[in-house]
């Protein structure tokens, strides 16, 4: 794209399907960087979340569907919180992950759309998070992605893990929640 | 006061220390908890990253019966905390839902908390910190003081702690990635430990179980990967509360933590040595 001297075109159409799925007005951002300015995150991303925005301004989904931003995301709410125009930016971020697993596109942090899964999984199956049974089933994950039983995080965290259930933070017994039926329709 | 108590998953799992604290605070100051009938999670950070629907139905299918039990409800793990207000206009319940430090923090809560007060715990220096869920984002979560909250500070101050001001107390600390991404997390954490140390603070005081799990847990890992030396204390405003009270459990809370207050509340005579 040759950005001097010359108007360039943007193609809204990516931008307005996303404003209408998400309920972001992507159109609102006038690029101030004050979203940026304040996230916490932002020295673990690749793109800058006011930059994010811009892309999806001026259509560039390929980048925005390649970034890493949305996946580091904490969704501290710092920057809708400060934004003059009050654009969702994690609401955005979501957004954007959501579509990521809906068209098969492979998580750019794999690790966090894997905790994700199984933190679900353990609701529809409990009505409520049982801790060690979401460590235990995300580890089991990470060593079957790892193909690697060895892995050193796992070991690392296997042994905090016990550390926790001798200071009686962790139990080994799941709960089931009484409204784990009603819960189970949601899903 | 009557309150409808929902505790949330980790309150009854890892975070057990918080839940009896807040109990036994609540029993000494006369406010009573009823624990919302069959409860399930909220859905937390997972529901609202995966899918929009269930980011709402989670949460809001446990307002119905909040609502029938006519109290307000006590919401003490922030996540839950937001999960659950963000739910209410959707839904159209009207329930109110208060975190730890706007309910301890109440007038007419402080006042008690002051008259009941036993302990001397004035060699307690502090800083407060909020985490990112109990007053972000403000408009939805009613939260008037987003950017410098102040109730935890006035709830340490009712109970004679020295708090130490400082501007961290809203920063994000990573805690949704301590087991996706640790080097996140400790970048994050290590500024906070940082800064508390900075402003001569001792230990540092949390209303929330995944800022105290996430500062508490990893001081020995990161000591050792990284050469620190951090020892700092990560402390619940209701233990807080339960020593000021003259409570007799505080030591029972205090085994859980990893990283062990003990030999600091024994070195500001908080504690008496053993
Ligand atoms: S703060 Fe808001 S308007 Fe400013 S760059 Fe970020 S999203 Fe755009
Ligand atoms: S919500 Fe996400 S993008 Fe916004 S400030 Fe927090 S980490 Fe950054």
């Amino acid at each position: 794209m040759n950005l001097e001297n010359e108007a360039v075109a943007f193609d809204t159409s990516y931008a307005a399907g996303c404003a209408e799925k998400s309920g972001v007005d992507i159109f609102a951002c006038y690029q101030c960087e004050k979203c940026t300015n304040g996230c916490p995150l932002a020295f673990a991303m690749d793109v800058m979340p006011h930059a994010i925005i811009r892309m999806m301004q001026a259509g560039l989904m390929d980048e925005v569907e390649d970034a890493v931003t949305p996946w580091v995301c904490a969704s501290c709410e710092t920057c809708v919180t400060r934004c003059p125009n009050n654009i969702d930016v994690p609401r955005l971020m979501d957004f954007l992950k959501q579509e990521a697993i809906k068209k098969d596109i492979e998580p750019k942090v794999p690790e966090v759309a894997a905790f994700h899964k199984t933190f679900m999984d353990n609701i529809r199956l409990f009505g409520r998070v049982q801790e060690t049974a979401l460590m235990g089933a995300y580890q089991l994950k990470g060593i079957r992605q790892a193909a690697d039983l060895i892995s050193a995080p796992v070991i690392e965290n296997v042994k905090l893990g016990l550390k926790m259930v001798a200071k009686g933070r962790m139990s080994l017994i799941p709960k089931f929640a009484k409204g784990k039926s009603r819960i189970k329709k949601l899903f | 006061m009557d309150l409808t108590y929902y505790p949330g998953c980790s309150l009854e799992a890892t975070a057990r220390d918080y839940d009896e604290s807040i109990r036994a605070v609540c029993e000494a100051l006369g406010i009573r908890l009823h624990e919302l009938i069959d409860w399930t999670c909220c859905g937390a950070t997972s529901a609202h990253v995966t899918s929009d629907r269930l980011s709402v139905l989670l949460p809001a299918s446990n307002l119905p019966a909040a609502e029938k039990a006519g109290y307000d409800v006590l919401a003490p793990c922030p996540l839950c905390f937001n999960r659950l207000k963000r739910a209410q206009k959707p839904v159209g319940s009207n329930v109110l839902v208060t975190d730890l430090n706007s309910l301890l923090s109440r007038n007419e809560v402080l006042a008690s908390i002051k008259s009941a007060k036993k302990a001397d715990l004035s060699g307690i220096k502090a800083v407060c910190y909020y985490g990112c869920m109990a007053n972000r984002p403000p408009k939805a979560l009613e939260s008037g003081d987003c950017e410098n909250p102040v109730g935890m500070d006035r709830v340490a101050e009712a109970c004679g702690v020295t708090v130490i001001d400082w501007s961290y107390k809203t920063d994000c600390c990573g805690a949704s990635f301590a087991v996706s991404r640790p080097d996140i997390m400790t970048t994050l954490v290590r500024k906070l430990y940082d800064r508390a140390l900075e402003a001569g603070a001792g230990c540092i005081l949390v209303s929330c179980q995944m800022c105290q799990a996430n500062l508490d847990m990893y001081q020995d890992r990161m000591n050792r990967d990284l050469g620190t030396c951090y020892d700092i204390p990560i402390i619940y405003i209701s233990e807080i509360a339960g020593m000021a009270l003259g409570l007799e459990k505080p030591e029972g809370w205090f085994k859980r933590h990893l990283t062990d207050p003990m030999n600091f509340l024994r070195s500001k005579g908080v504690i008496k040595a053993a």
